[in-house]
């Protein structure tokens, strides 16, 4: 059994071959993130009477997934991101628990010889310590459900999911939602990759900071209300080519910002030598995945930001996946399935 | 000299230069008889005597005109020429020196690469199938027992069983191992060895040719088939994964409706925490006095917008050390 699954700030998904029905695809999509309940005798009754799973923890209920959403009208505090900033939170005990039973629930039951899932890793891998801590915690929470780990890049997955058609060669930019993954590669060999720690929800933040989008708690508590800011763009439509209003028009300075520094890293990746040497002047595809790139004028304006860093030449086109959200966990998929067949083209050879 | 060399080749060419110089070039017959044999005995001596005569009357030196025409009409009809004896002379010894070099074992450093490799694939293909190799120089009947045989030995094995399955009879298999419709089913459906025979003949010898082909490989290569087809539909799956053709389900999660987990939850991460404050604070902003005496309750507003976030200072640290300072340094500048 082969399977991938894709750690992300915002979702976890995994997704395998149906065992019975292998021209087909099995996907489990889950929230990365929970709801705080006060832990009183209505809340669990409540709960029950609605069968929402729900786990009890000191002085608290939590409920985790996607049933957090259903759930958030019981809280007065916004959901809790199991990835705090793209890393494993080594403060919230429960948080890791809950991480350990997501995976156990959304990868399949190990069959055959070969149990290979591909996984991805959020957050920053700058080879810091806690970089490290993450990679290593997710990875043992699929060696416990019996598969052999292997840890892919998200944009060398995307490209991988994306970029067929263009041999794959070209960028492969995965704008997600605490990191914007940047990989540049060769006939589907790397060649060299970035990660930046900037994504989706800084945006969101600073929208919700700067139009003092908060929430309380009863304590009188403020806390930043950013599943306000994503309804807001999910339900106004909002578009970077014409902005209009003050929340548009700040979000589309934001985007330009992140768009600025994606565009800084691919001149330093494109000037870097491995990369001169294996491409040369070569004009290359730029394909989009994640997210944050589903916005409405994301390609235009990361467009101009090419141009006016004086990189346009080098790109041949701009394109958004057709699956942006999933394409990092089906291109995990396809680099496990060729991992797979490594081992017998060797043998043939 | 040199035209001659270059016009090897040419009958005609050849019989014209040696007209012209009426010597035999002694010289060059060494080296045009020594590229021949090399070419006789690189191409083996499975080719028998018969062609090796016609190649001699090609390559002797020229006799007179008159005497050439006759040994080129009845040059198979004269096998005591001299010249004849000379190359089959040199043709033995030139395969004498070859079985020679081929029966003597190698200590040479240079070839035990070359040795080690083919020590080493032997060894692959035993470790494979190591009961199948002594069964390779069996009969028909015993090789048909073991059908299971992996693809690399069954690819191998082909080409050299393929006369002993020319005289077997003709097995039809269940299904073709390429289909029609597959880019190389051309060159798998023995065209290639069909476009070689007479045209007369060409549908029967088709039509055998490629029953053969299919009998051979029905007799070694079943698995390799079975194989191959699994292959081209692990290849077919990959692609249409690669091309995102293939329908996905969502499914639902199932977790345990009530569980008990360890530690205290973090929870949401606080904007900010502000600290009661015991008493409001002066307004620290650069009034002049005089405004300040007239307006005490004026700053009150503008204060409101300098609360300090991160410093919780008390009433008596805010009391109005700054504005004495800014106070002082103003009367200052103002005498």
């Amino acid at each position: 059994m082969i399977c991938a699954i894709d750690f992300g700030s915002c979702r976890i998904r995994s997704v395998f071959r149906n065992p019975q029905i292998p021209g087909r695809l099995t996907m489990f999509s889950e929230r990365s993130e929970y709801t705080l309940l006060t832990n009183t005798e209505q809340h669990r009754r409540t709960l029950e009477a609605q069968a929402v799973p729900y786990a009890e923890c000191d002085q608290a209920l939590v409920v985790f997934g996607n049933h957090a959403a259903n759930a958030q009208w019981l809280s007065r505090v916004p959901r809790t991101a199991l990835l705090t900033d793209g890393i494993v939170p080594s403060d919230d005990p429960p948080a890791r628990q809950m991480l350990s039973l997501l995976t156990e629930c959304m990868l399949p039951k190990n069959t055959g010889s070969q149990n290979l899932c591909v996984l991805t890793v959020p957050g920053l891998q700058d080879g810091s310590d806690q970089a490290k801590k993450s990679e290593l915690f997710l990875r043992r929470l699929v060696q416990m459900q019996g598969y052999q780990p292997v840890v892919v890049d998200a944009a060398e997955a995307a490209l991988l999911a994306t970029c067929s058609d263009a041999s794959f060669t070209g960028i492969s930019l995965v704008m997600g939602a605490e990191t914007t993954a940047i990989c540049i590669s060769r006939f589907g060999m790397l060649i060299v990759s970035e990660t930046i720690a900037i994504g989706g929800n800084w945006i969101d933040k600073e929208l919700a900071k700067q139009f003092s989008v908060q929430m309380f708690d009863e304590a009188g508590i403020a806390y930043l209300d950013m599943e306000n800011i994503r309804q807001w763009k999910i339900n106004s439509k909002v578009s970077l080519k014409n902005s209009l209003g003050d929340r548009e028009r700040l979000m589309l300075r934001l985007y330009t910002v992140v768009l600025n520094r994606v565009c800084r890293t691919v001149t330093q990746m494109l000037e870097s030598t491995p990369v001169r040497l294996a491409l040369n002047k070569q004009r290359l595809s730029v394909m989009l995945a994640g997210g944050a790139v589903m916005v409405d004028g994301f390609t235009n304006l990361l467009t101009e930001q090419f141009i006016q860093h004086d990189i346009a030449d080098r790109i041949l086109s701009v394109r958004i996946a057709h699956d942006p959200e999933t394409a990092v966990v089906r291109g995990a998929l396809i680099f496990g399935e060729l991992e797979s067949r490594a081992p017998n083209s060797e043998e043939a050879a | 000299m040199v035209v001659a060399i270059q016009d090897a080749e040419s009958p005609a060419a050849q019989v014209a230069e040696f007209d012209k110089d009426e010597v035999i070039p002694t010289a060059l017959v060494p080296v045009q008889g020594t590229s021949q044999l090399e070419d006789i005995a690189d191409t083996g001596a499975a080719d028998g005597p018969v062609s090796v005569v016609s190649e001699s009357t090609f390559v002797a030196p020229i006799a007179p005109q008159e005497m050439q025409m006759g040994a080129v009409t009845t040059a198979t009809a004269t096998p005591f020429n001299p010249w004849n004896l000379v190359f089959i002379g040199g043709l033995l010894l030139a395969g004498i020196l070859i079985l020679a070099g081929t029966l003597k074992p190698e200590p040479d450093d240079s070839t035990e690469c070359s040795n080690a490799a083919s020590r080493t694939t032997t060894f692959d293909k035993t470790r494979c199938q190591p009961t199948l190799a002594p069964q390779r120089k069996l009969g028909e009947s015993e090789r048909q027992q073991h059908i299971a045989m992996p693809a690399s030995q069954a690819t191998e094995t082909a080409p050299t069983i393929q006369p002993a399955i020319l005289s077997a009879s003709a097995v039809q298999p269940e299904m073709p191992l390429v289909a029609g419709h597959e880019w190389f089913s051309g060159d798998w459906h023995g065209q290639d060895v069909a476009s070689d025979l007479p045209v007369q003949g060409k549908s029967l010898i088709d039509e055998t040719a490629t029953v053969t082909f299919q009998t051979d490989r029905v007799d070694v290569a079943i698995p390799s088939s079975k194989i191959l087809s699994a292959d081209e539909q692990g290849f077919s799956d990959l692609e249409d994964l690669l091309q995102n053709r293939l329908p996905i389900d969502l499914c639902k999660t199932q977790f345990p409706l009530r569980i008990a987990l360890f530690g205290k939850p973090a929870g949401p991460r606080r904007l900010r925490i502000d600290a009661a404050h015991p008493a409001v604070p002066a307004p620290h902003i650069n009034l002049s006095s005089d405004k300040r005496r007239e307006q005490p309750a004026a700053p009150t507003t503008v204060a409101a917008g300098h609360t300090p976030d991160t410093h919780t200072q008390t009433a008596a640290d805010s009391s109005g050390s700054l504005d004495r300072a800014l106070h002082f340094l103003q009367e200052r500048t103002e005498s």
